[in-house]
């Protein structure tokens, strides 16, 4: 057979089918611990893992046992092709349970040393910033949390993202975590760290239960906000973690914050300090009037000018509600100088009115009863002074 | 101009923090007119900057270089 050229694919399925479903596959026991359980139409389907290698299995007889994930059990069964999907899996018979699974036993080992060390400790936990200048991520080049992220990040508040592409599971995948941290506390712009990986099975987080990385998270200078795998697993990573999120995407919502809200922030602080100037002008313009118009007059116009001039420049440059603030601001400002000109009593003198002081103390002579006949008075027009006597003196 | 050179590469949080303490000496009331001008024009100063921040901001990833 296998000398035919072009095969179709039920031949060659069928094929393999009688490769394997041989007898001395059929009636075995196999060990191996439970993961990715699921219950459907009334049968189970699940792996059995073991630290090389995981075979799909599907149970029909339901009564015997009540799987859950990391379970450790023996299973009874035949190896069969499941021709439509392609795949080889153990039909099983017969199960029995081995206790909990000895990755969990582990997790909780390391997790009961690492807490009696203290290393869950809030006192411990770094803040992490509230604004940082740049990202870093542990995570998988490949996967989806690095998008999350990105999307997460682009969207609240744009900042340079470092991406340490590590493996996030398998072998070597905690050592490349330890070594990413490490290489994101050599560098002088990353202020946050967020250490990621999407959701998976619970045995596939195992790199984040390792006692190194644990303690490299720990002893990370930068803060460490862990967003690993999905809302209900944690890993001892996100004990040991200066914040937990549930996921990578709300990692990085953690990590940033919302550029609309400082937005609207800075807004109210332009607000704020245009009324604050505005207060300001109106102390100081009855602080001006309470000293002598004509220095007021001269002073506030002189200092107004002046700063229109510094202001000019930013102004310019400023957009939307900014330039609002400053050209009302500006143009209160040049009210107040109005103000005070208009009221400038000198300016009355320019239009062909005068002003009598009384010559013994200078006070201004605006009423009948302030001076007597022969009293003498210094009047003041737009260009001078001229002194004059009361010859005589008539009440309205 | 030293200190509009040191501005623009201030932090961001850094810039805010310093608006928001602009915003308050203003406030105070308590400096001299041509102090609270200056911390005026400083705020102005402020408020561009960070807005030009978020406004031109862009993620952007980087990978880190070297073997891990």
């Amino acid at each position: 057979m296998l000398k035919k050229k072009i095969f179709s694919v039920g031949e060659i399925s069928s094929f393999i089918k009688n490769l394997l479903e041989r007898d001395d596959l059929k009636d075995i026991w196999v060990e191996g611990e439970i993961s990715n359980f699921r219950k459907a139409g009334g049968h189970y389907y699940f792996s059995l893992k073991d630290e090389n290698a995981s075979i799909k299995c599907v149970m029909f007889d339901i009564s015997q046992a009540e799987p859950r994930n990391g379970m450790k059990v023996i299973v009874k069964g035949d190896v069969g092709v499941y021709e439509k999907r392609g795949y080889y899996q153990i039909y099983v018979r017969e199960m029995r349970i081995g206790g909990i699974g000895e990755i969990f036993i582990k997790f909780l080992e390391t997790k009961e040393k690492l807490e009696k060390e203290g290393l869950f400790k809030k006192e411990y936990k770094k803040a992490i910033p509230s604004i940082p200048s740049a990202i870093g991520v542990i995570t998988s080049k490949e996967g989806a949390a690095i998008h999350d992220i990105y999307n997460v990040i682009s969207r609240r508040f744009p900042l340079p993202i470092i991406l340490a592409p590590v493996k996030v599971q398998g072998e070597s995948a905690a050592d490349e975590i330890v070594r990413a941290i490490s290489l994101l506390n050599e560098r002088n712009d990353v202020d946050v760290i967020i250490i990621a990986r999407g959701g998976g099975r619970w045995e596939d987080l195992q790199a984040f239960n390792e006692e190194k990385v644990a303690r490299a998270i720990f002893n990370s200078k930068i803060p460490i906000i862990s967003g690993v795998g999905h809302e209900s697993d944690f890993t001892i990573a996100d004990f040991v973690a200066d914040a937990r999120a549930a996921t990578p995407s709300a990692a990085a919502e953690m990590a940033v914050p919302d550029g609309r809200e400082i937005m609207e922030w800075m807004d109210e602080a332009m607000e704020r300090m245009e009324r604050a100037m505005r207060r300001r002008m109106e102390r100081e313009y009855e602080r001006l009037e309470e000293v002598g118009m004509e220095r007021a007059v001269s002073r506030v116009s002189e200092f107004f000018e002046r700063w229109k001039e510094r202001c000019e420049e930013d102004v310019k440059k400023m957009r939307s509600n900014a330039i609002v603030y400053i050209n009302n601001l500006r143009q209160s400002v040049e009210l107040c100088g109005k103000a005070l000109d208009a009221m400038n009593p000198y300016k009355v003198l320019e239009r062909g009115y005068s002003i009598c002081f009384r010559e013994k103390d200078n006070k201004v002579f605006s009423s009948i009863g302030d001076a007597e006949i022969g009293d003498m008075l210094r009047v003041m027009v737009k260009d001078g002074e001229a002194k004059c006597r009361i010859e005589g003196k008539k009440r309205k | 101009m030293q200190d509009r050179g040191k501005e623009e590469e201030m932090k961001f949080e850094d810039a805010l923090k310093k608006l928001e303490r602009v915003v308050e000496e203003i406030e105070k009331g308590e400096l001299t007119l041509e102090e609270t001008i200056k911390k005026f024009e400083e705020g102005i100063r402020l408020f561009k900057i960070c807005r030009e921040r978020l406004e031109k901001a862009k993620a952007r990833i980087e990978e880190l270089s070297g073997e891990i």
